[in-house]
Formats: C-alpha cells, structure tokens, sequence
C-alpha cells in the first residue's frame, strides 16, 4: 500500500517536472489561459457580469484545464513510447496503471495552476468586476471538477495506450467538449438532442455547479449535478480500470505497445 | 575461452531459467492507403532454447532475424502468437506479476531514459516503480552510480550525458531490482572502443555476482569474448546453438573465427 | 524531329512536373502517416470544431442576426491551421527527419524548395474553409447569393495563399527554436483575435490594431463580409489587392529569412541546426 502510494507520487513529481518542460504543454498551462483569457474578455467585454465571470474568467481558465488533458494524459504515453521508457515503465513491478495515474495527476496540477493564471490575467486586464455569488461553491466546483478531468485524462491515457494514433485523436477532442460542454457559451445555444449527448461529459456537471457558484441559487438547484459530476467521475474511473485491464491483454498480443 | 567450458559445466543438473519451446510470433500489419490490406509476418517461425542460471546467452542473428522479438516476449512485453516461453518456470504471458521484480532489460540505443531529467532523478524514479524502499534507495544509489562510474555527473541532466555514459546509466537503472536475468538488446550499439570494453566488464562483474545474461549483439567479437553459449537465429528460425568453440568446429574453413562460422551460417553454407 | 520534340516538349513541362511531384511528395512525407479518417480529423475536424465554437460564442454574446459575420471570420482563420500547423512545421519536420541538409546542399533555389511546399496546402486550406461554408450553412443556417460566388470564391483564394506566405515565416522561425510547437499555436490561436474574427477590431489597444492591419486575412475577412453582405467586389477592390500585397510581402521575407539563416548557419558551422 505504502509503496503504492510512493509510485503515484514519484510519478507525479516527475511528471510535474517534466512535462512544464514540453513546449506543447508550456503553452497549454501557459500561454493558452493567457490568449484564451484576452480572446475571451475581448468577446464577453459588453456583456454582464455574471456572463463575463463565467465565461470570460472562468471559461477560459476551464478550457484551458481540458486542453492541458487532452495534451497531456493521450500524448504522454505517446512521448514514453517516444523516448523509448514506455516498455520500462510497462513491465515495472509497480504496475503501469498506478504510474499512469501519477502522472495524470502531475498534470492536472499544473492544469489547475493554469485557471489561476487565467483568472489573474482577466481580472488585471479588462476593467470588469467579477462576481463570486458563493465562493464556497466556486471551491467545491473546482474541486470535483478537477477530480472529474483526472479521471477523464486516466480514461484517455487507457484509450490512448491501445491505440498509436493518440495524437491525432487529442487533437480532436479538444473543441467538441468546449462546444458540448458549455464552457465559453451556455449549454441552451445547443439543439435539444445533442444536450441530451452533454450531460454524458463531466465537464457539463461542472460548468452547472460553477454557473452556481457564479450567479447563486438554492442549494436544492445545485445538489443533483454534484450528484451527477461524482457518479460521472466514478463511472470514468471503473471503466479505465476495466480498460487497464484489458490494456495488459491487448497490447501484447497486438504488439502495439511500441512504436517499431 | 577455458573459463566458458568450466561455466557450462556449472549449469548441469540445474533448472532452466528460461525455456522457450517452439516459440512463434506473427504481426498483423496493414499495407494500402484507402483499402487496407492485411499482411501478416512471422518474426518467430518456431524456436526453442533453455538457459541455465548463470549464463551469459548470446542470441545472434542479421536485423530482423527476430532477436528483438523474443526478448520482448521473455520480458513479459509482448505476446507469443504460440509456444511456449518461460521465465523461471512461470509463463511471459499470463504470469508476468511472478517476473517482472525478478527481471531487468536494456534495449540498446540512447533512449529509454528521461533526457530532461538528471542521471538521479532518473534512478530515483525508476527506483519507485520497482518498488524498492524509499529508506534503501539513497544507499542503492550511491552503490549503482559508483558501480557504473557516474557519480561525479549524476545530478547532471541525462541530455548532457555522453552515448557510453547513457548507456551505463541504463546499466544502473537495469540493477536497481537486483535482477536474475538481464536481458540487454544489443548494448554496444554505437559505443566507442573504450565505452564497448567498459560495457564488456560490466556484463563480466554482473554475470560474476550469479545472474544471468541474455545479451544480442551484432559484434562477433563481443559474443565470442563474453558468452557461453550463442543461439545464432536467422529468419524467425533457429540456425545453431551451441558453446563459442562448438560453433566455431562447424566452419568449413581452419581456424575459423565466430564470425566467419555466423557468416556460413547464416548464408547456409555449412549445416549446423 | 519527332523524337525531339518530345524531348523539348518534355523539357518545357519538366518544371511543373518538377512541381508537382515536389509538392505532393512533401505533403505525402508529412501525412503519410495518416490515414484518410485521420486526415479528416486533424485537416478538416478540428479547425471546423473551432470554427463551430467560436461562431457559438459569437452568437450567443452578438446575438442571432450577426451570425454570417463571425462564421466568416471564424472559417477564414482556418486557412491558419493549415498555414502555421502544415507549412509552418514544414521546415522542422524536413530537420527532424534528417532530410533539411539535403534540401539545402541541392541546386534548387530557395524559392524552388518553398512555393511547391505551400501550393497544395493553398488549395487544402481553400477546401477546408469551404467545407467550413457547407457545415455553416446546413447548421447555422448561413447563406450566400450565387451572383457572389465567383468573386466570395477569388477572396477566399487569396486568403488562402496569403496565410500560406506567413506560414512560411514561422516555418523559418520554427527552425531558429526547439519549442516548435510553443510558436505555432500561439500564432494560429492569436489569429482568432488579432484578425477580427471573433470581436471588433477597434475593441484593441491602437498599437495592437496596427499590428493586425499588417497581418493576412483581416482585409480578406473584411472582404467576404462585405460580399456576403450583397456588396460588389469592384467597390473593395483596395481590399482584395491590399491581401495579395500583404502575401506576397510575407513571401519575400520569408525566402529572405530562410537564406539569411542558411548563411548564418553555414558561416558558424551550424548546418546541424538545420
């Protein structure tokens, strides 16, 4: 158990320290929130407040968090295969999903230290007050949410894993989630049927308990999406188990675990 | 050469460690851009082998003979299409949780290492994943690095790391489990005369200290100076197996170095 | 006398053969690896997804009636995708791949090495923006007069060739750094403001606004907007000239650049730099 806990560790302090030194990461957590941030403040800058909040600072600190999951979690098993460690780490007693989980979480780290910096440059740029009905809720928000891409990015790397065309599927997951989700418009600019497809992505669940935490409410409004986001977040996280599982099997009878 | 004959004698009456039986190995791939053809290729035809506890095994054979292949189906990489291949007694496939602490590998090349890290933090790290105790690691480590001859550089990045010097990095990373069986991919891949006699002592003290050694290289000299036995595989298929003095009596000419003996072999000029 | 002539005329069409296969050759190396499912989805997918968003957001924060005008600026900018992520990586993947050396050391000239490497992915971007059209109008409801069609169409072109110009910019910039990836996607993703596709142009500071006159495709989004909006084009003509200036300026810099840093790098030595 102890040593368990010391391979997520590891693996997450090394992936924490190696990834920032990616240029394609630097950007996600860098450079994104900052263009993203400017874009967005600039598109929401004669709307209200609580639209600017919402999608101009926390928009865009979110979108930034997913695209820094999606950049990460599917190419960083990609990058192992690059640099020739993924066979390594694969047959390391340790077990591959425990590591794979740790770097996940190295990552997400950095992704939530991007919405900080996403925050920070709206709020010192555009002359627009913020406003933060609950802030107790914005916590709690950001923190089931942060849970809830973990287990996403944990999916996708198990995906990912099975598949050598990982870059080009990140690729695309990108903007169909920001679309899906509601992050940088409201959900109900979408047709009826695909909102039915929405709520299948934790990232919707979130975005509802942060409008929440945004413009206020009755907690009894809140309650079924928390609900929702930890049952989503558990959901993903037993089917990459199954997934890991299945990965064990697959990749060697597929000889797909390298690149040659 | 006497010490591989008094080396042999040791692993009579001893359990293999590994055993491979009529191993095969097919890969699928698919040719054609818009109506994809599927196309398979047997790397492994069917080979078989037994290596005892001890030995240093040296597996030859041209590019593409399959050398790679079954090294990765022993170290629990990649599964056999079917055979059989065991690892102290256990299956590569199926009971590879029994293995893998046991084992270690290299594959050849300056890869497999995190560049963007240093030498310590590599070890460090893959230290974690082998699960070795925290409160042991710092004495492993200072023992490795001595070992391998990198302690002055290793907090220094991997990327500034010469080739011979990546390559004895990989050789402490491979020791942190104290494995049985190493298996190293052609070690000496590009490694200048100095670092391939470094290299060549380090396999010699690890081979002293009771492990074992399956080792592929594509120089003759190395595998004649090191091993005890050689398979030479050629094709997917097994060619010869036998001690370095047992092949080089199947040349057809006096005095016949291993590699002119691999070279007859290989082109089928002389039976094995 | 016959066999001559085919020989001269052979001679006359070498060039363009030359072309051609270079140009389709290079494109092939760098997607080769791709399947056409693949292609799809990075080429055409994700720059229409963006596109989709933006137009979204466009739409919710401008309300209903000005749809056709941000769907145009947003599918304008995916000439972008294909300029910074096709022609942009062009030179860095010819590095990584070892073959850079090999372009140099040969007896085209620069040109020779550049235009075919940016003509397919003219036409790619063309077709991307296009089909970009086609989603807009089955699912935003967008429209286009047919009399406008030709003219629409000779806008597009023109942003497509000049986007590609400065793709060939950060190609060269590309090469000058190990953080490939960093300038490209801040100069696709800055694109979605600096060009006017997603706000007002004069919301920006001034000198930001000086910057973005300067740059492809803010005249051409301006442009199709005003054709879209049932404007002829000989009364924006300055427009339209105002791009195919803008592109080939960037092209000119560009072949500028990649000699100045081919001499550079021989003078210090540095040909592994390419």
């Amino acid at each position: 158990m102890i040593s368990t806990f010391n391979v997520l560790t590891s693996s997450a302090v090394q992936q924490f320290k190696t990834s920032i030194g990616r240029p394609m990461f630097r950007f996600c957590v860098i450079a994104q929130p900052i263009i993203f941030g400017l874009l967005l403040g600039m598109i929401y800058l004669e709307k209200s407040s609580v639209d600017f909040t919402l999608y101009a600072v926390l928009g865009s600190g979110l979108s930034t968090f997913w695209s820094s999951i999606c950049f990460s979690s599917a190419s960083d098993i990609h990058r192992e295969r690059w640099y020739g460690t993924l066979e390594t780490i694969y047959a390391a007693p340790a077990g591959f999903k425990w590591i794979v989980l740790g770097k996940i979480i190295g990552n997400s780290i950095w992704g939530f230290l991007s919405i900080c910096l996403s925050v920070t440059v709206v709020t010192l740029f555009f002359d627009k007050s913020l406003v933060i009905a609950q802030p107790l809720w914005l916590g709690i928000g950001l923190s089931l949410m942060t849970a809830s891409l973990i287990a996403i990015g944990y999916l996708f790397a198990a995906l990912f894993t099975l598949s050598r065309n990982a870059r080009v599927m990140m690729n695309f997951m990108e903007y169909p989630v920001y679309i899906l989700c509601g992050i940088l418009f409201p959900l109900e600019m979408l047709p009826k049927a695909v909102q039915v497809l929405s709520y299948a992505f934790s990232p919707t669940w979130a975005v509802k308990i942060l409008r929440f935490a945004v413009a206020g409410g009755e907690v009894s409004q809140v309650l079924p999406y928390v609900y929702g986001l930890i049952s989503l977040t558990l959901i993903y996280g037993l089917f990459s188990v199954v997934m890991f599982n299945r990965i064990d099997v697959k990749c060697r009878v597929d000889a797909t675990l390298e690149v040659y | 050469m006497s010490q591989s004959s008094t080396k042999r004698e040791l692993h009579i009456g001893k359990l293999p460690v590994i055993s491979v039986k009529d191993l095969k190995r097919t890969y699928q791939t698919k040719v054609g851009l818009l109506n994809q053809e599927k196309k398979s290729v047997e790397a492994l035809k069917g080979i078989s082998f037994e290596i005892y506890p001890g030995e240093i095994f040296g597996l030859l054979g041209p590019n593409g003979a399959g050398k790679t292949t079954t090294i990765k189906i022993l170290t629990t990489l990649l599964a056999p299409t079917s055979g059989e291949a065991k690892v102290f007694g256990c299956d590569a496939f199926g009971e590879e949780k029994k293995i893998r602490p046991r084992i270690n590998f290299i594959f050849g090349g300056e890869r497999s290492l995190y560049w963007r890290l240093s030498g310590e933090d590599n070890l460090k790290y893959f230290a974690d994943i082998y699960k070795i105790p925290r409160a042991k690691q710092p004495e492993l480590l200072n023992r490795l690095f001595d070992q391998v001859g990198l302690s002055d550089v290793r907090k220094h990045k991997v990327e500034t790391y010469s080739k011979g010097m990546k390559q004895r990095l990989q050789i402490a990373r491979a020791l942190l489990n104290n494995p049985e069986i190493i298996f190293l991919d052609e070690p000496s891949l590009g490694l200048d005369p100095v670092g391939a006699r470094a290299l060549k002592q380090m396999i010699r003290d690890i081979s002293a200290q009771g492990k074992t050694v399956l080792l592929t290289t594509h120089y003759m000299q190395e595998a004649d100076e090191l091993c005890d036995r050689i398979a030479i595989i050629s094709g997917g298929e097994m060619v010869a197996l036998d001690t370095v003095e047992g092949l080089k009596s199947k040349a057809n000419t006096a005095n016949a170095s291993l590699e002119d003996v691999y070279v007859q072999l290989v082109n089928g000029e002389v039976a094995s | 006398m016959t066999k001559n002539s085919t020989i001269l005329r052979v001679a006359w069409a070498d060039p363009f053969k030359r072309l051609i296969r270079k140009a389709t050759l290079s494109y092939k190396g760098l997607f080769g690896v791709m399947n056409w499912q693949q292609y799809l989805m990075v080429n055409l997918g994700s720059p229409i997804m963006q596109m989709l968003c933006f137009t979204l957001v466009a739409n919710y924060v401008y309300g209903y009636t000005d749809l056709s005008k941000w769907l145009i600026g947003n599918a304008l900018v995916m000439t972008y995708f294909n300029a910074v992520f096709g022609v942009g990586s062009q030179l860095s993947a010819e590095r990584n791949s070892g073959t850079l050396k090999l372009l140099i050391a040969s007896p085209s000239d620069r040109i020779g090495i550049f235009l075919p490497r940016a003509i397919l992915h003219i036409f790619d971007g063309l077709f991307a923006v296009i089909l970009g059209f086609v989603v807009g109008a089955i699912f935003l409801g967008f429209t286009l007069p047919l009399v406008t069609w030709p003219a629409f169409l000779l806008a597009l072109l023109v942003a497509s060739f000049s986007a590609m110009a400065f793709g060939l910019i950060i190609s060269c910039l590309g090469l000058l750094s190990r953080d490939l990836n960093l300038i490209l996607n801040i100069a696709s993703m800055s694109m979605l403001g600096l060009t006017g596709a997603n706000f007002p142009i004069e919301r920006m500071p001034v000198w930001l606004q000086t910057i973005s006159h300067a740059m492809p495709l803010t005249r051409s989004i301006e442009l199709c907007r005003a054709l879209q909006a049932g404007e002829v084009l000989s009364a924006h003509m300055n427009l339209l000239y105002g791009e195919v200036l803008v592109g080939m300026a960037l092209m000119f810099v560009g072949v500028l650049l990649f000699s100045f840093m081919e001499k550079i790098a021989v003078k210090r030595g540095a040909l592994e730099m390419f």
